[in-house]
């Protein structure tokens, strides 16, 4: 299952009872709640779309990776060879 | 005349700007969005001339909400610095998702024999010191990045798996510390060669000294940075003021460096301290710096999340300005959205714009509310056979015969302003590095940035929100200037 960002776009820090709620749906695991404003959450995207209809104030968003810029040169496929 | 395009300007959020008046800070104007986008309403079907810029409004979706206007690519930069905040977004057109089938260039890869692979040497200098923990690179056909790669040992020594005598098209080694990294062609690579590198000299002008090493110590004084990377420090050179590790199943504490060094080499660029008999220092040593690690021990990826919290965190910890020497891959909207809040909140962000050497410049510096930072270099603040020496591109600039386009920088229209970024010389964890690219071009004009801003006293009174961060984005752009490259490279140009 993808990990999901959900963000509170209401006031304020994210409310307690609606962290609750998310905590407690099906298939629903919270990987990290230390951000005052955001969860990350391991769900499956049906019920995390389920969830949403009833949290107005929340939005989520796939969990992506961004890279560092790195110039370095980097080998793309090995030279011919073999039993080295 | 230049091809003209259309676009869509937008406000900072939404397709409507909240009414907020035109604003005089210091004798300088700022047109709000809000008054920005009403003005160009009744503009519908005229030219709107201004000294730097000439648009024609086509359409409006409401009096202070979208324009689609048609403009030459080469205004974008002048309107971003015009009116920082709004959003410039190129009219593009979708077509059908037709699944075909196409011929992929295949490699076909044929098994050669070889006993054994072939061994080098790489130490630094004259007194040979191993150079331990080198990336070494040969490519035996570098238009398909086929060859082989592999680390030295604490002695300096490496096996490629290549065939001993094998006619290497080019060679790159990238030492983790103490000496340049080094490039060279057409070798014929042998067992038993020892290869020497140019060790670094912290005498030396490199290319941010070369600009920066009039200024006195005091620049940045009281302008906090916030470096969100792959961890800083620690460093004897460096003052990290805090920070935090927001990478999920670390210590919230372990802000420091993740072991890649690319985070500690961008703060010492902002804000390295002077010491006695060495001429590497930051741009703007008095600014206070903070780290937000958002890459893992041992990963060269960062989730979103890591990277919004941090951007969240760091607002909160009254951070200024943001560095992100970071980017690629499509869009990501919750780094667009903690960009947006930062922004609101009167924290600007100064990204990279990449080292594809494509157009467009890579994803978070083209968010338009993001200032993006290309690199150029300068012939003379590097030796030769160096990987600095091979990222000499073009175009070079008018202003200065010597100064050059880096070959491996993105650019577009989206180009903000550009930097030193060729050949750096900076901390690194256990010493001092060289790196090349747009990740060091942006802490340059970070450091700039913040020399500038920590010298007006209007932003020191100003309520963090929209207007403070569109006060500083025009007034660091205000500090450019044009080297001749062209908008597409270097935007505004230079803050030197």
């Amino acid at each position: 299952m993808p990990n999901f960002i959900l963000k509170f776009r209401g006031e304020g820090p994210k409310p307690a009872d609606a962290v609750e709620r998310i905590r407690s749906a099906p298939l629903f695991r919270i990987l990290d709640e230390s951000s005052p404003r955001m969860l990350l959450v391991d769900a499956p995207e049906e019920n995390l779309q389920q969830v949403l209809e009833s949290l107005p104030d929340w939005k989520a968003y796939p969990e992506q990776t961004i890279s560092l810029e790195d110039p370095r040169h980097q080998i793309k496929a090995a030279s011919k060879r073999a039993k080295v | 005349m230049p091809s003209e395009q259309q676009y869509i300007l937008l406000p900072t959020r939404g397709m409507q700007a909240p009414f907020a008046a035109a604003a005089a800070v210091g004798g300088k104007a700022i047109n709000s969005i809000h008054s920005f986008l009403t003005q160009l309403h009744p503009a519908i079907g005229a030219t709107t001339v201004t000294p730097n810029i000439s648009l024609r409004v086509l359409d409006s979706i409401h009096e202070n909400g979208a324009k689609l206007v048609q403009m030459a690519p080469e205004y974008v930069s002048a309107l971003r610095a015009a009116q920082p905040g709004l959003r410039l977004v190129p009219v593009v057109y979708y077509r059908p998702a037709v699944a075909r089938y196409k011929i992929e260039s295949g490699m076909t890869v044929k098994s050669v024999s070889v006993s054994t692979g072939v061994k080098l040497k790489v130490v630094i200098g004259k007194t040979a010191q191993p150079a331990a923990g080198a990336s070494v690179v040969a490519f035996t056909d570098f238009e398909q990045r086929v060859g082989a790669e592999a680390t030295t040992d604490a002695k300096g020594n490496v096996t490629l798996a290549l065939a001993s005598g094998k006619k290497v098209e080019r060679l790159y080694i990238y030492p983790k510390l103490a000496a340049w990294g080094y490039a060279d062609k057409n070798v014929s690579i042998k067992n038993g060669m020892t290869i020497a590198l140019v060790p670094i000299d912290l005498q030396y002008q490199d290319v941010v000294r070369y600009f920066y090493d009039r200024f006195h110590d005091d620049g940045g004084a009281g302008i906090k940075v916030g470096v969100i990377d792959t961890g800083s420090g620690p460093h004897p050179d460096l003052n990290i003021a805090g920070g935090a590790n927001t990478v999920v199943g670390e210590k919230p504490a372990d802000y420091g460096d993740n072991g890649e060094g690319h985070g500690t080499h961008v703060a010492g660029i902002i804000a390295a301290q002077h010491r006695p008999n060495r001429r590497i220092r930051g741009v703007a040593p008095s600014a206070e710096l903070r780290s937000y690690r958002v890459f893992a021990k041992g990963s060269d990826k960062a989730s979103n999340y890591s990277i919004a919290k941090a951007i969240d965190r760091a607002v909160q910890d009254g951070c200024d300005i943001l560095n992100m020497s970071l980017g690629g891959g499509p869009v990501d909207e919750a780094t667009k959205d903690a960009i947006s809040e930062a922004y609101n909140q009167g924290t600007i962000s100064i990204c990279a714009a990449g080292n594809d050497a494509a157009n467009p410049i890579s994803f978070p510096s083209s968010d338009s509310l993001a200032v993006a930072v290309t690199a150029i270099g300068r012939v003379g603040t590097f030796p030769g056979h160096t990987t600095s020496a091979e990222a000499v591109g073009k175009p070079k600039a008018t202003t200065d015969p010597k100064l050059f386009f880096a070959n491996f920088s993105n650019y577009g229209v989206d180009v903000d302003l550009t930097g030193p970024g060729v050949g750096v010389i900076s901390t690194v964890p256990g010493g001092f590095g060289v790196m090349d690219g747009t990740s060091m071009a942006c802490p340059a004009v970070v450091g700039m940035a913040a020399r500038i801003l920590a010298d007006s006293t209007l932003l020191k009174g100003m309520k963090r929100d929209q207007l403070r961060a569109q006060y500083m984005v025009q007034t660091v752009l205000a500090g450019a200037k044009k080297l001749g490259l062209g908008a597409t490279y270097e935007g505004q140009g230079a803050l030197l």
